[in-house]
């Protein structure tokens, strides 16, 4: 690093530095006076993560403009120096506040809002916000030296930290709609978040909260952080080599609009594998818009089309031996040691949070097999009355959008207070028999009540 | 001394510089010259460091790519504002102070004499002066290889004097090394010692005035029909014109054998006229064609 460099880039910065510390500094802790200490942290944490992004986004892009790359050079100094020096001024401009406001906010909460503030609450989420602005900073930083233009790189910045979460979402939902137990493997996974935004978000509202976190999130906060050392280290070996011809270009390289085209193409596909096929030209028309971008203009040639029709038929085929093969097999393992109603399964967890941030609402779905369709009645009867032992009341109702058939239990405590029970999701070919047992049983299909 | 050895470079796979090889001695000034597209600016680029290319660049035996050092002696002025948007004359003056030998005396005594703003920014300069400004920091930053591109363009008459005024100064009382690319030939000729013709490599070299000293451009009348470029055999004619019976014939080589070869005809008229280095530029480019 250049101490010379730094200061004249301090210098001939002074108007976004003193936006960025009057911003995070001061007017961001007095704007919290107002709010709730839970909000605060919600909104600062959430500020802290844009300006992770934005400020690489505005110092590191100095290589895709012309006039600044070619004055920089000029300097007596080189190209890793350079980069260098930028990087510790990008991360100390957000230390700065991450520091100064994290400091602020623990004295201004404290014994209030019944939050349990500690010293070790500051140091953890101050390590946590340093080091998780650094992996971004560094990831970031590695996706802005392999493009040629500032917009390239915000939008491959979106794309790489945003569609890990998506695709995870996309594969999670389709393995809701087509299995029963293969969903749970991919529960775990998506809580614990595939982006650091959402892990860094998540860690420290945990230990607001619960004063807790959780060792899996540890577990991917190391790996972030090693993957955010490895850009940091690659991306300061790699600068000497970048182009400076190529600063304002178009990017062309294979690992960025084209990954991300097949990227998002496939995600919509999983999404949408079992539905009209019209939605693939939806998809088709979102992959030739992405790659477009890469050129600045329409890009419809033989060589895409084939593309996408081979990706498209990659995951229907895909689609239909694993429903052909349940699931190549792994229904059956899954089912192993389970009741005969293995297809029971939780498919779904929310959380509707009370003030307490305690789960108020547990939703379950089941499919049921040919043997098991005679369960049905006595799961009704027996688990839920059981599990709940109150006053229950049970909707059956069909949801044609979805072809399901939605089995809800309502239940009243003790107490009075209303809840809700599980949800039973059947699958539409299913209709008539359900519906003949349900009848055989004498249950009023629309509506019906246990005693 | 600066040397340029087997320098190659390549943008968007299009070859612009190929195996170009150039040497300029400590305290001279060379002129670069070609035509549009012929590589002057990506050369000068490359010299700086700004480019990366194949080859060898160095500044007194010390390679001066990524050679923070060596570059602290190099100053380039570009043939566009490269200044900071914001950028007044009085940060870059802070600036310069960090970095270079930076002589602010001499710098103030400059602008003085071009009136230039220092509290103004530069971008809001007009051509000219922007151009001034840079000539002006790259003189007081005191380098030992000065690297101009289009020096001269933008420059009014008046400016352009005082511009090679205080270059000439600047190299009486300092061991400095230029290389000018220009277009504008006629300016060169007054300052440089050597001259380099560059079209992806370097054509032609050499000093500016025993080149011109060594083209004739020679004015024959004769009374009858002569064949003048059969008589020119055994020289190199770079350019031949005839209208009736004057002949208008360029060509290298001893003044004295070539007019003791064209009056074996009895001329009723001859003259040696004098060859610019534009237009010596000119045939150069013409007989690489």
């Amino acid at each position: 690093m250049k101490d010379k460099y730094l200061n004249y880039l301090i210098k001939s910065n002074k108007t976004s530095l003193f936006i960025f510390i009057l911003g995070g500094c001061i007017l961001l802790p007095m704007l919290f006076s107002t709010v709730s200490g839970i909000s605060a942290y919600q909104f600062y944490i959430m500020y802290i993560l844009i300006i992770s992004i934005l400020c690489p986004s505005i110092y590191l892009t100095y290589i895709h403009k012309k006039r600044e790359i070619n004055f920089n050079l000029n300097l007596p100094l080189n190209k890793k120096n350079i980069w260098l020096t930028r990087f510790i001024f990008t991360l100390t401009i957000i230390w700065i506040q991450i520091i100064v406001c994290m400091l602020v906010m623990y004295f201004m909460f404290l014994n209030k809002d019944n939050l349990d503030l500690t010293i070790s609450f500051l140091l953890t989420t101050i390590l946590i916000l340093l080091l998780g602005s650094f992996i971004i900073v560094s990831i970031c930083s590695w996706i802005i030296s392999k493009c040629n233009n500032v917009l390239d790189s915000i939008l491959c910045i979106i794309a790489y930290l945003g569609l890990p979460v998506f695709t995870l979402l996309a594969i999670n939902q389709y393995l809701y709609s087509n299995t029963l137990f293969l969903n749970k493997i991919f529960y775990f996974i998506t809580k614990s978040s595939v982006s650091p935004l959402g892990l860094i978000y998540e860690m420290i509202i945990n230990k607001l909260i619960s004063n807790e976190i959780f060792s899996y999130q540890i577990f991917f906060f190391t790996i972030f952080l090693a993957i955010g050392c490895v850009c940091f280290v690659y991306t300061r070996k790699d600068i000497g080599n970048h182009k400076v011809e190529d600063a304002g270009e178009n990017t062309n390289k294979r690992y960025l609009y084209p990954l991300i085209a097949v990227w998002v193409a496939v995600s919509f596909m999983i999404l949408q594998v079992n539905q009209e096929l019209i939605t693939f030209v939806f998809i088709l028309i979102l992959f030739l818009g992405i790659l477009s971008l890469e050129k600045r203009k329409l890009v419809i040639t033989k060589e895409v089309l084939i593309t996408f029709g081979i990706l498209a038929i990659t995951i229907i085929g895909f689609n239909f031996i694993f429903h052909k093969t349940q699931a190549f097999g792994l229904e059956e393992v899954y089912a192993f040691n389970k009741p005969e109603y293995t297809s029971y399964t939780l498919y779904e967890y929310e959380e509707e949070n009370d003030e307490n941030f305690r789960p108020a609402i547990r939703k379950y779905t089941a499919q049921f097999s040919d043997k098991q369709m005679e369960f049905l009645k006595n799961y009704i009867q027996e688990y839920i009355v059981s599990y709940h032992t109150n006053k229950l009341e049970t909707l059956i109702e069909y949801d044609e959008r979805r072809g399901f058939l939605a089995v809800e239990t309502v239940y009243s405590t003790e107490s009075g207070n209303r809840g809700h029970g599980e949800t039973i999701q059947l699958d539409e070919y299913r209709l008539e028999e359900i519906k003949e047992i349900l009848e055989n049983s004498g249950y009023n299909l629309n509506r019906f009540e246990l005693e | 001394m600066l040397r340029i050895e087997n320098c190659s470079k390549s943008i968007h796979d299009f070859e612009i510089l190929r195996n170009c090889n150039l040497e300029l001695e400590s305290g001279k000034v060379m002129g670069l010259v070609g035509v549009n597209g012929a590589g002057k600016t990506t050369l000068l680029k490359c010299i700086m460091g700004i480019y990366d290319f194949e080859g060898k660049i160095t500044l007194n035996d010390q390679i001066i790519y990524e050679n923070e050092n060596v570059k602290s002696k190099v100053i380039y002025v570009q043939d566009s504002n490269i200044f900071p948007k914001d950028a007044t004359i009085k940060t870059i003056i802070e600036l310069y102070h960090q970095f270079y030998d930076f002589n602010e005396s001499l710098f103030r005594n400059y602008i003085n004499r071009f009136h230039l703003d220092e509290n103004k920014k530069i971008s809001t300069f007009s051509k000219g002066m922007q151009r001034l400004t840079a000539l002006c920091f790259a003189f007081a930053a005191n380098p030992e290889l000065l690297l101009l591109d289009e020096a001269f363009d933008g420059l009014d008459p008046k400016s352009r004097l005082e511009i090679k005024r205080m270059l000439i100064s600047e190299l009486e009382e300092s061991n400095m090394s230029v290389l000018i690319s220009s277009h504008a030939l006629r300016e060169l000729e007054d300052i440089c010692d050597d001259y380099a013709i560059l079209d992806k490599h370097i054509l032609l070299e050499g000093n500016v005035t025993e080149s011109m000293e060594n083209i004739n451009r020679i004015q024959v009348v004769y009374d009858k029909e002569v064949d003048v470029l059969n008589r020119l055999i055994d020289f190199e004619v770079v350019d031949y014109k005839q209208t009736g019976n004057v002949h208008v014939v360029v060509v290298r080589g001893d003044v004295e054998a070539i007019e003791n070869k064209l009056r074996e005809d009895h001329p009723v008229y001859y003259e040696k006229l004098n060859v610019s280095f534009e237009e010596l530029f000119i045939y150069s480019n013409k007989e690489d064609q």
